[in-house]
């Protein structure tokens, strides 16, 4: 049997591809910006009035909760995923058979290429970080924090590609997916933190969101930047974050395993 | 040597049953009921190294599906496959190496890229070194007339511009076997005869073997020596080409006109003809028969014809492929 070892080189300008396609629709990335930005005037506004005139509640004071809006913000402009919609697509018009004969895995080809379009989003931050300092606050913590941060910020953008992975790869099952993406999106995106952070969530929500991998897309990472989570605290947060890596992979493995029986191809 | 075997081959797709009558919306949602599609249908088959097989079938007779088998697109239901030793749902990776694949249907180029980046593209993903890319790109780019076309945006190009860029795309990386899904459909005379020419230029310089589904028999007549008929999932045929002529159509047709003062004579001769011939037509002078040439020469009927009446045109053909072929979907039924 042949072997075929290494990075098969095609992935290269696939992630090339995606790169520009995020250029070719320009319009999409502006409006990304915007959005974020938007969004986080708005829940500045919101928390500023929920706080009233104390200057801390629950022991957070509120240009620490600033700072956590303005990071879950970036978070969420980053670890934005399109991959669940690029295979709906393929599968929806049963591209997914020509990608099935390549001498790459499907999986390989949709991560190489989600990859190259949040690589293509990530040159925004250049708009996206100043905007953010002039609406928000990004007051930098001790370097320790900051170090911890930055892994916990790749290991969010990996579990946000593996939740969305895994969202796109039961289209095999549903063939529609579109409802569960837009649930998925909004349930999600609160389960995460970027609209109210854990720490001022009830009991019973809080183990939902405990028991679920959002919040180690936005809400872990974020706490360790305001330095909420420290020492053990912080060291558990990157844990989970892990065992969602794990967990999630090894979810999607298995899935894509069984959904290679369950392939149809639309349109013949 | 078989490069490709199929033995037992079948395919089932279950989907979910619609509903009918009042609130079917509603009640489909909340069903489970689902029926099972039997596809192919116990398909065996072998094709040799260098064979050019045709693959013929009435639409949804189960032949996309099958080639999305051998491909290594669909995992079979039950039955096994080996193509160039390996079965492809197993090694995808390592199988999509051996094989090229159109699908007249769809491209498998990019969209958004050029022509000749879609192929840079599959050139690295098939691990070309450069200088044979650079090579094989020379020569198809001359052999499928791509010179024009080469930097236009793959979605900017005519159809006929488009499938020569995907048979580019199924040979570049020179595999040993394609598997051509309907590579003609759609286009006009000129670019099916282009599609052939270069079939068989690529079958004849590198012994490449082709399987090839279609609905167009002059693909058939001009390429394949042999063909595999299958309907409802099952194979009704497998042998040449010419031996299913002479099973199913071993008749020739022989028309004859004859002039002015020949159409008494000329319903005489029908009325006198020999053994072995039956009158299809006859109106005033023209007149055509159908002759089995294993009772009665043709040459034997023409002399009958012409000793009688004055034949001013005459001409003799084998019946057409398209026909025997209706005639086998019509009756769904062939003896082997």
């Amino acid at each position: 049997m042949m072997r075929l070892s290494g990075i098969n080189p095609g992935l290269r300008d696939i992630f090339r591809m995606g790169v520009r396609e995020i250029y070719a629709y320009r319009i999409w990335l502006y409006l990304g910006v915007f959005q974020a930005l938007l969004q986080l005037v708005l829940l500045r506004a919101v928390w500023q009035a929920v706080y009233g005139n104390q200057d801390s509640v629950d022991g957070v004071p509120i240009e620490t909760m600033i700072t956590y809006l303005t990071i879950v913000g970036l978070l969420e402009h980053i670890t934005r995923i399109d991959i669940a919609n690029e295979i709906h697509e393929r599968i929806d018009q049963g591209r997914v058979a020509v990608d099935m004969v390549r001498p790459v895995g499907f999986v390989r080809q949709i991560v190489s290429l989600s990859l190259g379009q949040s690589a293509g989003t990530c040159m925004s931050i250049v708009v996206v970080i100043p905007g953010m300092i002039l609406f928000g606050s990004l007051s930098p913590p001790s370097s320790g924090a900051l170090l911890a941060f930055l892994l916990s910020l790749i290991m969010a953008y990996v579990v946000s590609m593996l939740i969305w992975l895994l969202v796109g790869l039961s289209g095999f099952w549903l063939i529609n997916v579109s409802g569960m993406r837009a649930v998925i999106w909004v349930v999600g995106g609160f389960l995460a933190g970027s609209l109210i952070p854990v720490w001022f969530m009830p009991g019973p929500l809080r183990t939902v969101v405990e028991v679920l991998p959002f919040q180690a897309t936005a809400f872990l990472p974020a706490s360790i930047y305001v330095e909420e989570s420290q020492g053990a605290d912080m060291w558990r947060a990157l844990g989970i974050q892990l065992f969602w890596i794990v967990a999630l992979w090894a979810a999607s493995a298995w899935t894509w395993r069984r959904a290679q029986s369950r392939i149809v191809v639309q349109g013949g | 040597m078989p490069m490709i075997t199929a033995t037992d081959l079948v395919k089932d797709f279950t989907r979910t049953r619609p509903v009918e009558g009042r609130f079917s919306t509603v009640r489909t949602l909340f069903t489970r009921q689902q029926e099972t599609v039997r596809a192919v249908d116990g398909v065996t088959l072998s094709v040799d190294e260098g064979e050019i097989v045709g693959y013929l079938g009435p639409n949804g007779a189960g032949k996309s599906t099958t080639i999305k088998m051998l491909t290594g697109i669909l995992v079979p239901t039950s039955g096994t496959v080996e193509v160039a030793g390996m079965v492809p749902w197993l090694n995808r990776e390592a199988n999509a190496m051996n094989i090229g694949v159109v699908f007249g249907q769809r491209t498998q180029l990019w969209w958004a890229l050029p022509l000749e980046e879609s192929l840079r593209l599959i050139g690295r993903m098939y691990r070309m070194p450069e200088d044979g890319y650079r090579k094989q790109l020379a020569m198809l780019t001359e052999l499928l007339d791509m010179g024009p076309f080469l930097k236009t945006p793959v979605r900017q190009l005519s159809l006929g511009q488009r499938m020569r860029g995907d048979l580019a795309a199924a040979v570049i990386y020179q595999p040993p076997i394609l598997f051509l899904d309907e590579p003609t459909v759609g286009l006009d005379v000129v670019a099916k005869e282009r599609i052939r020419t270069f079939i068989e230029e690529i079958n004849a310089e590198r012994n490449t073997t082709v399987l090839l589904t279609t609905h167009d028999l002059d693909d058939v007549e001009r390429l394949c020596r042999r063909i595999i008929i299958i309907d409802q999932g099952r194979v009704l045929f497998d042998g040449e080409a010419a031996d299913l002529k002479r099973r199913y159509a071993p008749t020739r047709l022989v028309d004859v006109t004859v002039s002015g003062d020949g159409i008494d004579a000329l319903a005489q001769a029908v009325r006198d003809l020999p053994v072995g011939v039956e009158v299809t037509s006859h109106d005033g002078m023209k007149a055509s028969f159908e002759v089995a040439p294993e009772r009665v020469a043709v040459s034997e009927v023409i002399a009958a014809i012409s000793a009688q009446a004055p034949i001013v045109d005459i001409s003799v053909s084998e019946r057409e492929m398209d026909g025997i072929i209706r005639e086998i979907y019509e009756a769904r039924e062939v003896t082997r």
